[in-house]
């Protein structure tokens, strides 16, 4: 169980080039909530992601959590962020891939073996990532969600490259996380099926600043 | 909707009016300064016993020298700023400066070269001031082609920022080093202003030209600024208007 | 930390060995260009060698920088670490030393065989590899600083050395001069102080710097 927690996002606006992609966007997540990003390609989707992990500064507006102070110290400890690009190198092999993160988040006594098996790639530990498909990378980078015990994690699009036992494996890992007090943002063009509350963000295209 | 970008807006258009007013002052205080210090140094002041007519180049070489340090320091101090207050306005500044300050080093790489030819019998030496001041050139160049080659506006900003500041710490190292590495390799050629003292005739002709040239560069970064300013705002409201009134 | 993610560095370069050989072999090629593009008079190359050492050691240093940053940018493993908790800074000081230790290192070592091909003075030959040895470390940390600002643009590569060579001034002055004093019977510690200082000046400034820029590009 993770410790109870709140972020919020206030009045927030972004301009990209010449385009405002989102303004007067607010929006909450607790523990024990998902946060379904919705909205066309383009509508700002990864970009908003990027502006809440601190990537992108918005031009207006701003993150906070509750009970802590500093918003991007308490995200860089307690997210897993799954974007577009993994960070699976293709040099390493799976097991390498998964330990270098866990050794980043400081995991005492991490289960690969197990992990690696829970995402469909048993026997493969030992693999370089470079001899194994898309999707099957996309999976090792998926088997980070059962090594470190993050209280948030954020995915940008995890159902691409994903066969449908993975998608409904997947939600299935989702609702776990939202059962043990975390919190899941996620954005998806795929409809996810989720047992659990899921709260909605539309993103539209708001045009010209 | 005008209040949610109040703060994004605000200071700019307010600096764009506010720079209108003072424009025609900056002009008359830089044009008159430039003016007497130029007939002082181009036809009252004595000419220099050794070298004749041709050291009141000086009288440019000079200031347009000392200028494209000033205003490197200028664009990196600007853009200390809008990195540690984030203040869009800054790195306006801190933009409209590059142009100037590498059209500042070209004027002395000039004058610098005009003068050589006469004293060294060559256009080109590598002598210390003017090595320094073309390495300084190519760090405004650098500055320049970073911000332009990122697309995002607001990481331009901050990466041309960082350059600047990099560059701002490097100058004085690589000002040493040059000087001392020429004077290895060099030690006969001719220091130019190098005298025991330089007499109070050239003296004041000289500060005059050093100060007008100041402020002949804040009158010319106003429009730079104001002209930055109108691109970036490009979509606000009071930008159009201000637009379709001209 | 600071192991962890050197370690990897390690890791990745044991597995793609071929490409360590490829800064030394630009190396070697570029100095054997001079005697073909000057004269092949010993004299003449002799006065030459500390420079062309030394220039060829620069561009070497920068052209590897690519294969440090590039990759881990695409694949988003940079991104992946700084979401980690990482600090922007200790990431490129990883790079840094890694970038040092492939490249520079290997340069070091094989830099007097260059120094006798180009005829170099005998007693300037173990100067040359003690100047690159307190230079490059410098060069280094400042091309880090570059490579930082423009790992998010396409065709950074000619960017890259527009930002980066003026700042390498300094250091390329004092190390060729520390060789030239060498190779004629002088006392070059001066010059080595110097190399070391700029190091030592870089080394606790320049990752705040290249950290900061790092950041900036991934918010592209």
């Amino acid at each position: 169980m993770y410790s109870r927690f709140t972020i919020t996002a206030q009045d927030l606006a972004l301009i990209r080039g010449d385009r405002l992609l989102f303004k007067h966007c607010n929006f909450t997540v607790s523990s024990g909530q998902v946060l379904y990003i919705k909205g066309a390609n383009g509508a700002g989707k990864t970009s908003l992601l990027n502006t809440l992990t601190g990537f992108i500064e918005p031009d207006n507006g701003a993150f906070s959590v509750s009970p802590e102070n500093h918003f991007h110290t308490w995200l860089t400890r307690n997210t897993l962020y799954l974007g577009h690009h993994t960070g699976i190198k293709s040099a390493l092999t799976v097991t390498e891939n998964l330990a270098f993160y866990a050794h980043l988040r400081g995991v005492t006594k991490p289960d690969f073996t197990s992990a690696i098996a829970a995402v469909g790639l048993a026997g493969f530990d030992e693999q370089l990532a470079a001899h194994l498909s898309q999707g099957q990378k996309r999976r090792i980078a998926l088997a980070r969600l059962l090594i470190e015990p993050v209280a948030l994690w954020i995915l940008d699009e995890p159902l691409v490259a994903l066969d449908v036992d993975g998608q409904a494996w997947l939600c299935g890992l989702i609702e776990q996380q939202v059962n043990n007090g975390g919190a899941v943002i996620v954005t998806s063009h795929q409809p996810l099926t989720l047992n659990c509350t899921v709260s909605e963000l539309e993103l539209a295209g708001v045009g010209n600043v | 909707m005008a209040w949610t970008w109040f703060f994004r807006l605000g200071s700019p258009k307010w600096f764009y009016q506010m720079s209108l007013k003072w424009q025609p002052w900056l002009w008359f205080f830089a044009g008159s300064g430039l003016g007497i210090g130029l007939i002082w140094g181009l036809w009252i002041a004595p000419p220099d016993y050794y070298q004749g007519e041709l050291q009141r180049i000086m009288y440019i070489h000079v200031p347009a020298a000392y200028l494209s340090m000033f205003v490197y320091v200028v664009m990196a101090v600007s853009g200390a700023i809008g990195i540690i207050w984030r203040m869009k306005m800054a790195y306006t500044v801190s933009m409209s400066c590059s142009p100037i300050g590498a059209a500042f080093t070209f004027l002395a790489l000039i004058t610098g070269s005009l003068w050589g030819k006469p004293t060294w019998g060559t256009y080109w030496v590598f002598d210390a001031r003017l090595t320094a001041e073309l390495v300084l050139l190519f760090l405004y160049f650098g500055h320049m082609a970073l911000f332009n080659a990122i697309s995002d506006l607001k990481s331009a900003d901050k990466a041309a920022a960082i350059l600047a500041i990099v560059g701002v710490v490097n100058i004085p190292i690589i000002h040493f080093s040059v000087e001392w590495w020429n004077s290895l390799h060099q030690p006969a050629s001719l220091s130019k202003l190098e005298k025991p003292s330089i007499d109070s005739s050239m003296l004041w002709p000289l500060l005059i030209m050093i100060v007008s040239f100041k402020v002949f560069f804040v009158a010319v970064l106003l429009p730079f600024i104001r002209n930055h300013i109108l691109w970036r705002d490009r979509d606000a409201q009071w930008v159009k208007q201000e637009v379709e009134s001209k | 930390m600071f192991r962890v993610l050197l370690l990897r560095e390690i890791r990745l370069m044991a597995r793609r060995k071929s490409e360590l050989v490829n800064p030394l072999m630009f190396f070697l090629i570029v100095a054997m260009l001079f005697p073909f593009g000057v004269s092949p008079e010993p004299t003449i190359l002799a006065q030459l060698a500390p420079g062309v050492i030394w220039v060829c050691a620069l561009l070497a240093l920068m052209l590897s920088l690519d294969g440090f940053y590039r990759d881990d940018f695409d694949d988003g493993s940079l991104r992946q670490m700084v979401m980690s908790g990482v600090a922007p800074a200790l990431i490129v000081l990883t790079k840094a030393v890694a970038n040092w230790l492939f490249t520079a290192l290997p340069l070091i070592i094989v830099s007097p065989l260059i120094g006798v091909m180009l005829n170099l003075h005998p007693s300037g030959i173990a100067a040359v590899a003690l100047t690159l040895l307190l230079g490059t470390p410098a060069m280094c940390l400042i091309a880090a600083i570059g490579m930082s600002l423009t790992v998010g643009l396409r065709r950074g590569g000619i960017l890259l050395a527009l930002l980066v060579l003026p700042l390498y001034i300094p250091i390329l002055i004092f190390g060729a001069m520390g060789v030239n004093a060498a190779a004629m019977g002088q006392s070059y510690s001066g010059q080595l102080l110097f190399l070391a200082a700029m190091s030592v000046f870089t080394v606790s400034l320049a990752p705040w710097a290249a950290g900061a820029a790092l950041k900036v590009s991934l918010g592209e």
